[in-house]
């Protein structure tokens, strides 16, 4: 696997994708008691970094030290193209939790979005002391980023790569990038149950993750393949901690008849089947769209509409449902 | 299909049984002594098996989500409406085989009698049963489907492909690299966050020199069955696929409204066709497989002219 710097071997229908990573001193800025804004108790004292920091992926407060108990990261599969849940949850929290610091990590080494999603397109990512710096997306600095597409030397380069190439790049991305001090990180996975989860779910078990947020859009077909995510998730261990209903219903500008583009009730039904917590339903939603594709903040510009809505109330329930922090 | 070591630098690789993760995996011997260089004696079986198969179509996208293996059922529906035409649909997307609901089938194989359908979906015991493979054995599977499946007479061969350009992509062009591909169909929605992991998808298809059909735009505008005014569900913010198109020079084949209609019939398993013969989506699909049919056409006439030539 190609380190930063190096060059990986070429195969037959591999291309050449060097990466890289300049070197900078990382100044992250440290700062301690923050979390204390939230939790009346005193915290667990943090070690290095890399231990502690990687874990409590999810809209809600830092992440708890009950005993036998531990936070972990969660993440979301998509089940849709045209809407990728992590923006969607990531929205809110910042604006329940202002002082959440949240990473994001994109594991969808062939289709990386995240990028373009937050408006990071073209960003690089650079090597400092602790390892690569995220892209961070404020002053800040309460949302990083991690993906694929700011290693890329052209946006339109292909990642064609087997498995055991992305699994190495995925656990580069979980121990070797700089996350510093973060409350959460969501991992935001391609469709499947395949190298990458597993590397991923590998990567993070050390630090425990929280569990999965599963997305499904209404249809039998999406349901029929998200069924087979939940069983994934109950092989490898990992805790569901909710079902998110997707494209759910379009409401028309002209005349607002609300239509079931893609059918209805899917997800409260594998929720059903299932055991899992329903978590709400998002509706198809043109200037979502349109705010994912140009890079902007939905939360602030559309506090008035039905999806941001939606979106805080599905991320109210995480936050909800999330160990508190115990001294 | 044993299970191979985490870091596996590949069979084909300059490091292949010499690294030190290959410290106790089984192939490392075979690795070692350069068999793994040597070319896949399968591709050779599948380019005999293959010869019975006149026409091979991938249908690719680089997002998940966009419609791609609703586009491959209704593909296969739309080429089966001609009794005379034999066709068979593959599905390759072995994490998430949804061509068995779509088409209606439990445990079925064939769905009319010039359809045939190939799924892992079919040999799995449960809806429930995940498939978590590594590329190595999905790998494996996607030989097993090309060489071991006696597909018989057949005019067209539709290949559903999960998204993105990973193993199933990498061993499907390869395992076919001899038997030769018609083309590939990328199926995108108009969204910019899909067309750019189209370009991905377009680079990949001329890395490996597979020919490029083209281009279609799923989900492209929405008509309200009530006020029968059209939206933009999904915004082309870019221009959408047909600009794309134009800047990479690859033939837009058509572009397919949203129509709530088709995902109700694929959750009952029907030929939205049926349903809906006069939907404008209908008619866009009909278009659209008119002009893969006319490329398989001009590509099998160029070959037998280079042939008598």
């Amino acid at each position: 696997m190609a380190g930063p710097g190096q060059r990986p071997r070429r195969g037959r229908f591999l291309n050449t994708v060097v990466f890289r990573v300049p070197r900078i001193r990382c100044g992250r800025a440290w700062k301690p008691g923050r979390h204390q804004a939230h939790h009346p108790g005193p915290l667990r004292k943090r070690g290095r970094w890399e231990k502690h920091h990687l874990h409590g992926a999810g809209p809600g407060p830092a992440p708890c030290g009950q005993e036998g108990e531990r936070p972990a990261p969660h993440w979301a599969e998509p089940q849709a193209a045209t809407c990728i849940p992590a923006e969607a949850w990531r929205c809110p929290w910042p604006r329940l939790c202002p002082s959440l610091q949240v990473g994001i990590l994109d594991v969808d080494l062939c289709g990386p979005s995240i990028p373009r999603m937050f408006g990071a397109q073209g960003r690089a990512v650079h090597q400092c002391d602790r390892g690569w710096a995220p892209v961070f997306l404020d002053r800040e600095q309460s949302i990083s980023l991690m993906s694929v597409g700011f290693l890329l030397e052209k946006p339109d380069e292909a990642v064609v790569w087997r498995g055991p190439k992305k699994n190495a790049l995925i656990k580069q991305f979980v121990s070797d990038v700089a996350w510093g001090e973060l409350d959460y990180l969501v991992v935001d996975t391609p469709p499947g149950t395949s190298d990458e989860h597993m590397a991923t779910i590998e990567a993070l078990r050390p630090y425990q993750p929280l569990g999965a947020l599963v997305v499904t859009t209404p249809q039998a077909v999406s349901v029929g393949d998200v069924r087979r995510e939940l069983t994934f998730c109950r092989k490898t261990g990992v805790r569901v901690m909710g079902v998110v209903e997707n494209m759910s219903g379009f409401t028309c500008p002209h005349c607002t008849e609300c239509t079931s583009v893609f059918s209805r009730g899917g997800g409260e039904e594998l929720a059903r089947l299932a055991g899992v917590p329903f978590l709400g339903s998002v509706p198809l939603d043109p200037e979502l769209m349109r705010s994912l594709e140009e890079g902007h903040d939905f939360i602030r510009e559309f506090p008035g509409s039905p999806t941001f809505a939606a979106l805080t109330s599905i991320a109210r329930k995480i936050l909800d449902a999330t160990p508190t922090y115990l001294p | 299909m044993e299970e191979v070591p985490h870091d596996c630098p590949g069979a084909d690789s300059a490091q292949a049984g010499r690294g030190t993760s290959c410290q106790g995996c089984p192939n490392q011997r075979l690795c070692a002594s350069g068999a793994g260089a040597t070319p896949d004696p399968a591709i050779e079986e599948i380019k005999e098996k293959m010869k019975t198969v006149k026409h091979k179509i991938l249908v690719l996208s680089g997002k998940g989500g966009v419609g791609k293996s609703t586009f491959s059922a209704h593909l296969a529906h739309g080429l089966a409406e001609d009794e005379n035409t034999q066709i068979a649909l593959l599905d390759i997307d072995i994490c998430g085989p949804s061509i068995p609901k779509i088409m209606g089938l439990e445990g079925e194989q064939y769905v009319e009698d010039n359809l045939g359908v190939m799924s892992v979906g079919f040999l799995l015991s449960s809806p429930d049963d995940a498939v978590i493979w590594r590329g190595p054995k999905k790998n494996g599977m996607i030989k097993q489907f090309l060489r071991d499946v006696d597909w018989g007479e057949v005019d067209y061969l539709i290949v559903d492909t999960p998204p993105g350009t990973s193993d199933e992509h990498l061993s499907v062009v390869q395992y076919l690299a001899a038997a030769r591909i018609d083309g590939a169909v990328i199926i995108t929605t108009p969204q910019e966050v899909s067309l750019q992991d189209v370009r991905k998808e377009i680079n990949f298809c001329r890395k490996v020199k597979l020919p490029i059909i083209g281009v279609v735009e799923n989900m492209s505008g929405f008509i309200c069955p009530k006020c029968k005014k059209e939206s933009q569900i999904f915004p082309p913010t870019t221009g959408g696929a047909e600009l794309m198109c134009q800047d990479l020079e690859v033939p837009l084949l058509g572009r397919v409204p949203l129509d709530p209609l088709i995902g109700k019939n694929c959750d009952k398993g029907q030929s939205f066709f049926i349903d809906a013969p006069d939907s404008p989506a209908t008619l866009a699909y009909r278009s659209i497989i008119q002009r893969i049919q006319e490329f398989c056409d001009l590509r099998q006439s160029e070959e037998e002219n280079l042939i008598n030539s």
